[in-house]
């Protein structure tokens, strides 16, 4: 059963091996593999978990009422907009940040915090402060009134009330990127800098030529590990909007929840969770092959 | 020279303006926290008030919250760290029938987004009776994914030789785990327990649809919850929940921000 023992008899070693790895195979086991196979027959069935008793084999038909379903396209667009909207934004604001944090003499430190602290705080309770302040009575409408601006309801208004809950995503995330990319820009050989400066590079050669080939992985890095996030945008939704109005902020995860538990119809929510599977997947297999791609060259130069 | 220093000068005022909008929503947050502002007291008298944490910490409940969000952490980081410990030291030290394929299994399941999981985990949960109680947000997270795979890339780059000693020395593989290699590993420990615990404090999803009466509720989902209830534009009350949710994280962060940044990128960067 078991290759190459050390000291002890095969069998306890086998024993042993199978000790130190059940945690392992039983969440495996019984808390993903269950589940997956489950939701993707699930997908084929019409079901709802709380009246088990309706549990009957319904073909493709939860795959083809996606095209038909309103609500779904609305959402995925909604998603998208969210995602092409948000990822390079954050990215590129994450970056700047960086580098200023990076080139600033003083208190380089503490902006370093302040920036990095939504990140680890709650959604939640980031869409709870900025539930309050994009109200119309909120701070957002009282700064514009001091420059004599119009008040908006940001949230209620059918064209603002998804880029409101963008604008606070980015301003949530962008700090934990930032993050990265310092850590990224501390590893950049300080020699490159000087060798470019004796050979008269300007500053914009240097960044150009340098620092962002230095630090390309980490973009790529952040670049996919944001868009998987932010196809999975969900606790703002719910906590902000609630999807609304008129569906305007309805997202994927949140199309999916309300399938599953506002209208009970678990085997439809099944197939749209497959399609956010079939996102997600795409991009971490991206990031699979670039990132190892980086492995392989490194393994080279060694 | 001075050229430099105008610039220094410049980059310090455009990162304090920027700081200042990043400060702004936690100082609003305080201040509406602890000031009235119903529309009829527009006389500015009597502003400083502790009704709203007094609704927050009586009536809403949201010790209970904090108590439920600290008991399911606490179960899972002690599960994660133990479990992580060992799995990672069979993947690193043993050898075994598909070791690679299982360690590739691992691999996928972080690829895997959790929203499919949901509804075959929610009904798991029905059927086991778990459904609604606090264990139905322990269970399925006592082990990660990430987390072995960062504490098998830490354990295999350790030097081999003290296990060697300790086993020339008649110690048991239980015993050369819990006495070499979990101290040895204490950074990886370190990241591994910074890293568990923001994604378990702040986990929404799964808190939200595994539980459905108040009493088993965390806090992300009771602020959640309660910014929709009866006090949805209660804006006093509100804010004070989300200080209750969020001042304790500050608080943990302030005091250990080197190492939980530090923790963090160390975190993502997994190789």
């Amino acid at each position: 059963m078991i290759g190459k023992p050390r000291r002890s008899g095969p069998i306890e070693k086998s024993q042993r091996v199978l000790l130190f790895l059940s945690p392992w195979l039983i969440t495996f086991a019984v808390f993903w593999l269950y589940p997956l196979v489950f939701s993707l027959i699930l997908s084929f069935c019409d079901y709802d978990v709380f009246h088990p008793a309706v549990f009957s084999f319904a073909g493709l038909k939860n795959y083809l009422r996606l095209f038909s379903d309103g609500d779904f396209v609305q959402s995925f667009f909604n998603t998208l907009i969210f995602v092409i909207g948000t990822t390079p934004v954050t990215t590129l604001l994450a970056l700047t940040l960086a580098l200023m944090v990076n080139n600033v003499s003083r208190g380089s430190q503490v902006f370093r915090s302040i920036f990095f602290l939504p990140s680890i705080i709650s959604i939640v309770v980031t869409a709870t402060i900025f539930k309050s302040m994009y109200s119309p009575i909120g701070a957002l409408n009282r700064l514009l009134a001091v420059f004599g601006l119009p008040g908006q309801a940001w949230l209620i208004e059918k064209n603002l009330a998804l880029p409101a809950i963008m604008v606070m995503n980015i301003w949530a995330y962008t700090g934990y990127y930032m993050v990265l990319y310092l850590a990224a820009l501390k590893a950049v050989p300080r020699q490159l800098y000087e060798a470019a400066e004796v050979d008269g590079a300007t500053e914009w050669q240097q960044f150009r030529y340098i620092t962002l080939p230095q630090i390309h992985y980490m973009t790529i890095f952040i670049l996919t590990v944001n868009t998987i996030r932010s196809w999975q945008v969900f606790p703002e939704v719910f906590t902000l909007t609630s999807g609304g109005p008129v569906g305007r902020t309805n997202t994927l995860v949140h199309h999916l929840y309300e399938t599953a538990f506002r209208y009970h119809e678990m085997g439809y929510s099944a197939a749209i969770s497959y399609i956010l599977l079939a996102i997600i997947m795409t991009f971490s297999l991206v990031q699979m092959y670039v990132l190892q791609g980086r492995g392989r060259k490194k393994g080279k130069k060694a | 020279m001075t050229q430099n220093s105008f610039r220094q000068k410049g980059l310090f005022a455009i990162l304090t303006a920027l700081a200042l909008s990043y400060l702004y929503p936690w100082l609003y947050m305080l201040l509406r926290s602890f000031l009235r502002h119903e529309p009829g007291l527009s006389d500015g008298n009597g502003l400083f008030t502790l009704e709203y944490y007094r609704l927050v910490l009586g009536n809403a409940g949201f010790p209970t919250y904090l108590f439920n969000s600290f008991f399911v952490l606490t179960i899972v980081l002690i599960a994660n760290v133990v479990f992580s410990v060992m799995v990672g030291y069979a993947f690193a030290r043993y050898r075994f029938p598909f070791k690679n394929v299982m360690f590739w299994m691992v691999l996928v399941t972080l690829m895997v987004p959790k929203q499919t999981l949901m509804i075959p985990l929610l009904d798991l949960m029905v059927r086991m009776g778990l459904h609604n109680t606090l264990w139905a947000l322990i269970l399925p997270f006592c082990v990660d994914g990430f987390n072995l795979f960062l504490m098998k890339q830490y354990i295999q780059g350790l030097p081999p030789d003290l296990e060697d000693a300790a086993r020339a020395d008649g110690a048991g593989e239980i015993g050369i785990l819990w006495h070499v290699i979990a101290p040895l590993s204490r950074p990886a420990i370190a990241v591994l327990i910074i890293n568990t615990a923001i994604i378990n404090w702040n986990s929404f999803l799964f808190p939200l649809i595994l539980t459905d009466t108040a009493s088993v509720r965390t806090l992300p989902v009771a602020l959640a919850m309660f910014s929709q209830g009866p006090h949805a534009t209660d804006w006093g009350a509100l804010m004070a929940g989300a200080s209750v949710s969020s001042l304790p994280i500050i608080a943990i962060f302030w005091m250990f921000q080197k190492e939980i940044i530090e923790g963090i990128t160390s975190g993502a960067l997994k190789d």
